[in-house]
């Protein structure tokens, strides 16, 4: 059972951070994945350092080499579970650093960042608009002082019409897209496709496609 | 036509520095031509009809002329605060003085209010997120290295180690705890060949 749910965790995450390599948006915060992968890697890195201790503790034993064998995998493991961690929230800080005008007028954007991101974005934008303001936006005549001028285009939005490629996880039958002209597509599971993101949003969020 | 604007944003794009000089001249006359043109709007607007379309015309000239401007300008410190950004990531939390030199007082706040902002958003989440930025492979976890400058202890295996770095010793260690020195040049990675 132990293993089963390991394995579901393991995708769930790997899927997570497959969204946030290939959305331009940021997908909500898994804080659940998220803690049991951390304690996964500190569980497994314990075992890693006992299997060490004993490993320098005893002779030139047969035994020595598969344990250090065995914990050599479980070290290349715990490496690769950092790697994608933090890459996963690199990508996310670097997302709220292009769009903190957006993120923080989209609510719903913004309650789905996790407690620490929220405040990492307040601090960003006032550290933003403090350089901005104090190294020329004040001097400009007044109108044009505002930073978060929608008209003018200053919000930076994530692109939504980028194409990704993506996978069907189950059957949804006859879809309707909404492009120059309707367009219908017949969405079964474990079909592929690449396509215009904003299409296939809404079934993203319901898992009903991945991204891959 | 003032020309500043697109002056100071070529600078950026045809520069074969890192970050070539806050040009505070080029600033100052974006920053005047954009005056010039409230000026001449407010002036417009008081004086002539603001229906006929030559006047309306020309008040859009103006209006977008002063808009250009200020992209110009947000453009040129955007970039510049992307760079810095980049070398808080790369380099650490301390500017190399040839790069600091080159920024104005207002970026070197800049960067150590971001650097400072990362390391509180890190302790936070209890988690260094410097290194790891390529995924490991196997032959990648472990590395040889020759010391080639005294650098002294430095913690390993998560802070669970400490190893003493001596010039002219060599090493089998984590990449992820070597590589900052690696780029630094004061460790040299082994390689078979």
């Amino acid at each position: 059972m132990e293993t089963t749910n390991n394995i579901t965790v393991l995708s769930s995450f790997i899927q997570a951070w497959t969204n946030e390599k290939n959305s331009p948006e940021i997908f909500p915060y898994e804080t659940d994945l998220i803690t049991e992968i951390r304690n996964h890697i500190n569980t497994q890195q314990q075992i890693i350092d006992k299997n060490l201790e004993q490993i320098k503790e005893e002779e030139t034993n047969n035994n020595d080499s598969q344990l250090m064998f065995l914990t050599n995998i479980m070290l290349m493991e715990v490496e690769r579970l950092n790697y994608l961690l933090r890459s996963y929230l690199r990508m996310r800080l670097d997302k709220i650093e292009k769009y903190p005008v957006y993120i923080l007028k989209n609510q719903q954007v913004r309650e789905s960042l996790s407690k620490e991101e929220q405040q990492f974005l307040a601090g960003y934008f006032k550290l933003f608009e403090k350089h901005m303001k104090n190294s020329f936006l004040e001097k400009l005549p007044k109108p044009l002082q505002k930073i978060d001028d929608e008209e003018e285009g200053m919000v930076a939005k994530p692109d939504v019409n980028n194409y990704v490629a993506c996978k069907i996880n189950e059957d949804l039958g006859e879809v309707q897209f909404l492009e120059a002209d309707t367009f219908n597509l017949t969405l079964k599971k474990d079909d592929s496709y690449i396509i215009n993101y904003d299409h296939i949003k809404p079934f993203i969020q319901s898992n009903k496609v991945s991204l891959i | 036509m003032d020309k500043s604007g697109v002056q100071l944003v070529k600078e950026l794009v045809e520069t074969s520095y890192i970050l070539p000089n806050y040009n505070t001249h080029l600033i100052e006359k974006v920053e005047q031509a954009v005056d010039k043109s409230k000026k001449e709007l407010d002036l417009i607007i008081e004086e002539e009809d603001p229906k006929s379309p030559q006047i309306s015309s020309a008040l859009l000239y103006h209006h977008f002329a002063m808009r250009r401007n200020k992209r110009y300008l947000c453009v040129y410190h955007n970039e510049r605060m992307n760079t810095l950004k980049r070398l808080r990531w790369q380099h650490g939390s301390t500017l190399p003085s040839e790069i600091s030199e080159n920024c104005s007082n207002n970026e070197q706040n800049y960067f150590k209010n971001y650097s400072q902002l990362l390391t509180g958003y890190m302790m936070n989440i209890e988690l260094d997120l410097h290194g790891y930025f390529t995924p490991p492979t196997v032959n990648d976890l472990f590395i040889e290295v020759r010391v080639l400058t005294d650098i002294g202890d430095i913690y390993t295996n998560g802070e669970r180690d400490i190893v003493n770095l001596k010039k002219g010793t060599t090493h089998f260690l984590k990449r992820v705890d070597v590589e900052q020195y690696i780029k630094n040049g004061q460790l040299e990675h082994i390689t078979n060949n």
